[in-house]
């Protein structure tokens, strides 16, 4: 996965980011979200995956109560009842056509949040930066933005040795009540901010010293390597216009019910379609 | 090549000029070196030949710099970089980019210059400057030294003639100091001219073709850099120890025994660790910069726990005692003194810890004048010069009496007489008060002439404990390639 160049695997991502909007059944969906799991398990991110995926289950959950009571239409009644609240009575109703939309619902949040937490994790940042800077307009966005991410490690670094200076002269952070220990973070502020405008005075002369600023038209190195045309995202690209012409002339992907299980023949080789260039090995 | 007329210049706010009536010539492929006490303008005269000055610090400028027949004064900064490329001391603030390979592009690319180009040029800088191997590397991963090499590199692949290096050794451990020199030496034949401010200068006198000295602003000798030695002995050459005969250095005060600590998912970075520390001496450990020094230093403070030994504290274990108790008993500076200042003013800087710690503030002044502070007690302490800020960090945390003082890299980025200045008062604290000093550095002239005793950690262990002399012999083996 890491091997994988920037654009094949913004092909990558970016046709399955789409295809999970545009597909409604649930067997697609659920296929998007193996594949990125399978992805994540070959970039072997699985476990930080999961850590950024933790917080999404159970917002999930809400997302799939809130549907299952707003929208109980349907023939196919699995269960009924009448909910007696104080003077009033609520009818509710399960059906599978809401059971399948409020699933649909849950797996295409999933598909998307995966989409984007798998490629951030299997992607240096520094190339998406990169990428960032060299789009028109958009230049010192990026910069700033490379340049926050670049001395964040910096800030921690001079926040644990502003923190080690205090504790050595009997602040204590860890012990006492609330107060006393927000007061003692506090006092982090200060040297904190001070440190860091110092250094940014020495980063403007950095800056300017090497002439930024000074080409009117800096070359756009970065979307050229993005874009710089790979087998890969040639075939990555190929694959999703095929199902998104499916989708679009055969209605494949546009289920609706769990019943109607029409499409799922189509279902295993998209999978196969999409993991067998990194499965392949393949780099480009 | 360069041409200083009659430079004056002054920065907004201040009222004396940092620079006077400089008249200076410097030819084509000359190495001239910059000396001078901290404050004394080298800065400033060196941030004129790019531009900087005035262009990035606005203030009030006479006269003419002309640098390759470019006037800098209707020029600008980005012109000039073309020419001039600029390095400062610290490498962390100065490294803009992710990765050494995008810091190379980075001057480049603002240069306006092609992809191709961009990419041949950088390959070609990299292989000569011996960064091949970690191209890809983001800064966090590379050492200072690998740092600063990659910020020469990455200014010379912008096409310049003249490199501008504002103390670039100064942050850098020898050897990495070392193999700096042996680079600009090597520009310099291939023909680059170079503007070195320095203060280690023993080191660069042979490098360096031409010298001069700058003191209040002004030109006060410009020759030979061997005339230095005779004409500012005091900026060449640490004077003679000062050592005296204090209180014999009494019972050890610290054991540390069999210390070994790792930080998550690494391998050990101290390992096996035994040290003793006698009341009332001076012990120097050094060591390579990541060598375990400034580590050992946080686990003997107690703000490390290690995973297996002991420390013992006059007797007791380190880990028996409170935080408060500890407070009390070790006192630490660290490497940069800023972050020990977050007061308005040197008093209170000075009195917090001892408030703090409920201890009142009978004896303060004892203190001032032991640091010669008494002057600036009402000064912000962010505003005064490196050595300055360095007192008033030793002073706030000698103010509440710890017996062992703990000093990371005191000396770090100060000239020879500050240096001096801050190891005379080291010295007194131990000959008149009796405290103890544990002195973290890499700093072989303040080892040599003021260590009571040394130990060389190497490779996460004590490799020698005895004489300052003997450790020094065996810590220059271990630097050499």
């Amino acid at each position: 996965m890491h091997r994988l160049g920037v654009g094949a695997k913004i092909a990558l991502f970016g046709s399955l980011g789409i295809l999970s909007l545009a597909f409604s059944d649930l067997a697609f969906l659920l296929a998007i979200v193996c594949l990125c799991l399978s992805l994540a398990h070959q970039g072997r991110v699985s476990s930080r995956a999961w850590a950024f995926l933790k917080p999404f289950l159970a917002f999930s959950l809400v997302v799939f109560a809130i549907n299952l009571i707003a929208n109980q239409n349907g023939d196919n009644v699995i269960y009924r009842t009448t909910l007696r609240f104080y003077w009033t009575r609520i009818n509710f109703q399960l059906t599978l056509e809401s059971l399948s939309l409020s699933l649909r619902m849950v797996l295409r949040l999933l598909s998307l949040v995966l989409v984007f937490v798998v490629f951030t994790l299997t992607t240096k940042p520094e190339i998406i930066l990169t990428g960032l800077s060299a789009i028109r307009g958009m230049e010192s966005f990026g910069l700033l933005l490379a340049l926050s991410y670049r001395f964040l490690p910096t800030l921690a670094l001079d926040g644990t040795r502003i923190k080690d200076s205090l504790q050595s002269r009997g602040i204590v952070f860890d012990e006492g009540k609330r107060i006393d220990r927000a007061r003692a973070y506090a006092s982090l502020g200060i040297p904190l901010v001070a440190n860091s405008l110092d250094r940014s005075l020495q980063l403007a002369e950095a800056l300017e010293s090497r002439g930024y600023g000074m080409a009117s038209r800096r070359p756009r190195r970065g979307i050229s390597r993005l874009l710089h045309p790979s087998l890969a995202a040639i075939y990555y690209l190929s694959v999703s216009s095929a199902f998104l012409a499916l989708w679009l002339l055969a209605g494949v992907g546009r289920a609706v019910l769990f019943t109607e299980a029409s499409h799922l023949p189509s279902v295993l080789p998209f999978i196969v379609l999409y993991l067998l260039p990194t499965m392949w090995g393949v780099s480009e | 090549m360069i041409e200083f007329r009659k430079v004056s210049f002054r920065y907004g706010g201040t009222a004396s000029p940092a620079i006077s009536q400089i008249d200076l010539h410097v030819s084509r492929g000359d190495y001239l070196l910059v000396a001078g006490p901290s404050g004394s303008g080298k800065s400033t005269l060196l941030r004129c030949v790019n531009g900087l000055v005035p262009h990035f610090y606005g203030g009030e400028m006479s006269g003419t710099v002309v640098v390759d027949g470019i006037d800098t004064r209707p020029s600008d900064i980005g012109r000039l970089s073309q020419i001039v490329g600029m390095v400062f001391q610290d490498p962390e603030s100065q490294f803009v980019t992710t990765s050494v390979r995008s810091e190379m592009d980075f001057g480049q690319e603002n240069l306006g210059r092609s992809p191709e180009e961009i990419d041949r040029t950088t390959t070609y800088f990299a292989a000569s400057f011996d960064l091949a191997s970690i191209l890809d590397r983001p800064p966090s991963e590379i050492s200072g030294g690998e740092k600063q090499k990659a910020i020469v590199a990455s200014v010379a692949a912008m096409g310049t003639q003249v490199l501008v290096l504002d103390e670039p050794t100064s942050q850098l451990d020898p050897h990495s100091a070392l193999q700096m020199l042996a680079l600009l030496r090597d520009l310099h034949r291939q023909g680059y001219t170079i503007v070195l401010a320095e203060h280690r200068l023993s080191r660069v006198l042979k490098d360096a073709t031409r010298a001069v000295v700058l003191e209040s602003g002004r030109i006060v000798m410009d020759g030979e850099p061997g005339d230095l030695v005779k004409t500012h002995a005091d900026l060449v050459h640490l004077p003679q120890s000062t050592k005296k005969e204090g209180p014999r250095p009494g019972a050890p005060i610290v054991e540390v025994r069999g210390l070994c600590f790792a930080y998550p998912g690494q391998g050990d970075a101290l390992s096996g660790i035994d040290l003793t520390i006698r009341g009332a001496e001076l012990l120097s450990i050094i060591a390579r910069n990541g060598g375990g020094k400034s580590t050992l230093a946080r686990i003997m403070a107690g703000l490390l726990g290690p995973y297996r030994g002991s420390i013992y504290l006059e007797g007791k274990e380190q880990r028996s005692l409170s935080r408060a108790e500890l407070c009390r008993a070790v006192g630490i500076v660290f490497q940069d003194p800023n972050v020990h200042l977050f007061h308005d003013t040197v008093a209170e800087e000075v009195g917090f810890a001892r408030a703090n710690m409920g201890l009142g503030s009978v004896g303060l002044d004892d203190i001032f004048d032991a640091f010669g502070l008494t002057q600036l007690r009402d000064r912000n302490p962010r505003d005064l010069s490196g050595g300055q800020k360095e007192k008033v960090a030793i002073a706030s945390v000698m103010s509440y009496g710890p017996r062992l003082l703990i000093l990371d890299e005191p000396t770090r980025g100060l000239d020879l007489p500050e240096k001096a200045g801050i190891m005379r008062i080291v010295r007194s604290l131990i000959e008149d008060r009796g405290t103890t000093v544990l002195l973290l550095t890499h700093d072989l002239e303040i080892v040599g002439a003021f260590s009571d005793r040394v130990a060389v950690l190497s490779q996460g262990r004590i490799s020698y404990e005895g004489q300052p002399g003997e450790a020094m012999k065996r810590f220059s083996r271990e630097l050499e390639p």
